[in-house]
């Protein structure tokens, strides 16, 4: 059963609870959906204590009934299948570029990040005399000036991920704005604008030691975003480690998700070689799909050659990429393998 | 100056040695112009300023429809692609005229990478297209801006060399060779390293995602490279022993990605044989050729090595 996000939240042993211990290392690869965010950490006092790093999608949810901890880590894209889908819909390559950007522009921000959240502690200390306040100032005139060379020397590779820099160096100058006037003293945090979670979380957190230590790495950007109408529910028919496929009944297809390759393209085939038994076609929606192989493609290909004369299987929702390798590989125009061009799937 | 044409009874693989702009166009010139007379079908597969060249050379005669023209950069920047197109090319043509081909892979802006792969692809051609039907290629060699090794070169890779309308067996041929020992280079700066079995094919392709985005490659060829690198890591699985490693680093160019296995390759042209419709035509190699600009391929009693290059964009 899918449950909404509010009833998600509230039901005991969260679904959307983040799997994976933290702090995150350098190169975690472990859940294909990380998006490593570089955040400041302070102590309670606000003085920095360095920097780690947090996903994007990890934000604090409140679990209740039976929960002997109020708050848990929350991944804002819900459970294992719904990060899969989302990293379906990016698309992985996109995801990893993503990343890269995202890892350039941490490494690139964190000194300064760092002098911001030094001089704005002085500021909001101080009072009187405007000299702190004005070294603020200079201090944040320097970091916008840095970050639109940044960005702007990267024009083509945010371009590639449909980020423009333009609307990025807005925003920069907007939370700047917006940074300056924050009154609060205790515990500042640096709010990444909620919105289009395909768009780059640009900007590190502080977030005060004892909430990062006590809830693994405090908040997050709060960036999720409410996920398409759930699904209608599916019956699996194979489920393996990276591979899941499931019988959808409207319209009837085969709906395959993860990754088929070496380790799962013979359960496919097998799978497939019983659904087209005697003949006919079958119906394969492969829009959740992170990767195929050619041994995939083959699998599909031999199945609907052992079920005999004019089977065919008719793909929907076919990834680019995966189109455009089984056109490189030789295979396009074959007459067992049909695209489906259905409009605004 | 016109030369009666030899008379062609198996494949005639001939390097034109020319000098400059000039003599390239009055030796390619007349090796069209006599095709043209003999009626012979043709393909001329050199750069687009060359095309323009011999246009303007030719005359009316560039506009025969038996006289076609493609761009080396584009059927030739990986050179794996050239033997494919001139096979597919032989195959379409109709059997009652002669063939004659033209093509120039080495030009003198090709990197020291390609430079080897395409001395490689010039000894293949000989195992391509032996006792197959018989055409004639001319491959035309600039001695005015080329190393003068690479000139060499070409006579131990063409069994003819014609060079100031002189067509002579070359000396320097020692029969069809078929795979180049040529060593790889270590790279330098640095590398990340990892080795793979049939349960690490999930990690070995976030590995090479992860980096590939690192070194600046855009979204599709990061999955091109990661493709490709599954593929021949999939190769080592099933052919190579069951494992391997793998190595990725950046060039000036390119990423590069590496991936070493104890296997042999048994065919000098598994990598570019075009597979057809059949599921179990092989098709990992040819496939990787042409999703990456370069494909560096040796193998030996003690195991292959295969490097795949992408370049940034």
């Amino acid at each position: 059963m899918i449950l909404g996000r509010l009833e998600r939240e509230n039901a005991a042993g969260s679904t959307d609870r983040c799997p994976w211990p933290r702090p995150f290392p350098a190169d975690f690869g472990g859940c294909p959906a990380f998006q490593p965010v570089d955040f400041v950490v302070a102590d309670s006092l606000n003085r920095t204590l360095g920097s780690s790093r947090t996903c994007r999608h990890l934000s604090v949810g409140a679990g209740t009934n039976g929960h002997s901890s109020r708050y848990y880590a929350r991944c804002a894209l819900g459970d294992t299948a719904q990060r899969r889908r989302w990293l379906a819909e990016v698309r992985p390559e996109r995801a990893a570029v993503m990343r890269a950007l995202q890892e350039e522009f941490d490494e690139f921000s964190r000194t300064y990040r760092h002098e911001l959240f030094a001089a704005r502690t002085r500021a909001l200390a101080d009072s009187g005399d405007g000299d702190a306040r004005a070294r603020l100032d200079t201090t944040l005139a320097g970091f916008l000036a840095a970050t639109r060379g940044f960005l702007e020397s990267r024009v083509a590779r945010f371009a590639d991920v449909d980020v423009a820099v333009e609307d990025l160096v807005g925003r920069v100058e907007g939370w700047a704005d917006a940074w300056q006037q924050e009154g609060a003293p205790a515990s500042p945090q640096l709010q990444a604008p909620d919105g289009d979670p395909e768009q780059l979380s640009l900007l590190g957190r502080a977030v005060p030691l004892r909430e990062a230590l006590h809830h693994g790495n405090g908040n997050g950007n709060g960036n999720g975003h409410a996920h398409d109408a759930a699904p209608p529910a599916l019956e699996p028919l194979l489920a393996t480690g990276t591979l899941r496929v499931e019988r959808g009944a409207d319209p009837p297809r085969l709906v395959v998700s993860g990754e088929i390759d070496a380790a799962t393209s013979a359960d496919l085939e097998r799978l497939l070689a019983a659904e087209l038994a005697g003949g006919g076609s079958v119906d394969l929606d492969l829009g959740g799909v992170l990767f195929c192989d050619l041994g995939g493609v083959r699998a599909i290909l031999h199945a609907a050659r052992r079920a005999g004369c004019c089977s065919r299987v008719v793909v929907h929702a076919m990834p680019a990429h995966l189109r455009r390798a089984v056109r490189l590989a030789g295979w396009e125009g074959v007459p067992e393998l049909v695209l489906a061009e259905e409009a605004g799937a | 100056m016109t030369e009666v044409a030899p008379a062609l009874d198996a494949f005639r693989h001939e390097a034109l040695l020319y000098a400059g702009e000039d003599g390239f166009v009055e030796g390619a010139g007349a090796f069209i112009r006599d095709g043209l007379e003999a009626g012979d079908a043709m393909l001329v597969v050199v750069s687009t300023a060359r095309i323009d060249r011999l246009r303007q050379h030719l005359g009316s005669g560039a506009r025969e429809p038996a006289l076609r023209f493609a761009d080396m950069a584009e059927v030739g920047a990986n050179p794996a692609r050239i033997i494919p197109a001139w096979q597919a090319w032989v195959k379409d043509a109709g059997p009652e005229r002669s063939l004659r081909g033209i093509g120039e892979p080495i030009w003198s802006g090709r990197s020291p990478d390609e430079l080897v792969e395409c001395e490689r692809h010039e000894a293949l051609l000989n195992l391509a297209f032996e006792g197959g039907r018989p055409w004639w290629l001319l491959c035309p060699y600039d001695t005015a801006s080329l190393d003068p090794a690479v000139v060499e070169r070409a006579r131990t890779t063409h069994p003819h060399v014609g060079a100031e309308g002189a067509h002579q067996p070359s000396e320097g041929y020692h029969g069809v060779s078929t795979w180049f020992e040529q060593p790889l280079p270590e790279p330098r700066g640095a590398v990340v390293a990892t080795s793979f079995d049939a349960a690490g094919l999930g990690a070995l392709r976030a590995l090479v995602s992860r980096q590939a985005a690192r070194y600046g490659l855009s979204a599709r060829r990061v999955a091109d490279l990661v493709l490709a690198a599954n593929e021949v890591a999939t190769n080592s699985l099933r052919h190579g022993g069951g494992g391997g490693g793998l190595r990725i680093w950046q060039e000036d160019a390119a990423v590069v990605c590496e991936v070493r296995d104890q296997g042999v390759i048994a065919s000098p042209l598994a990598d570019r044989t075009a597979p057809g419709h059949d599921p179990d035509a092989p098709r990992g190699l040819w496939t990787v050729n042409q999703l990456c600009d370069l494909v560096q391929l040796r193998t030996s009693p003690a195991g292959t090595v295969v490097r795949l290059h992408v370049r940034r964009q």
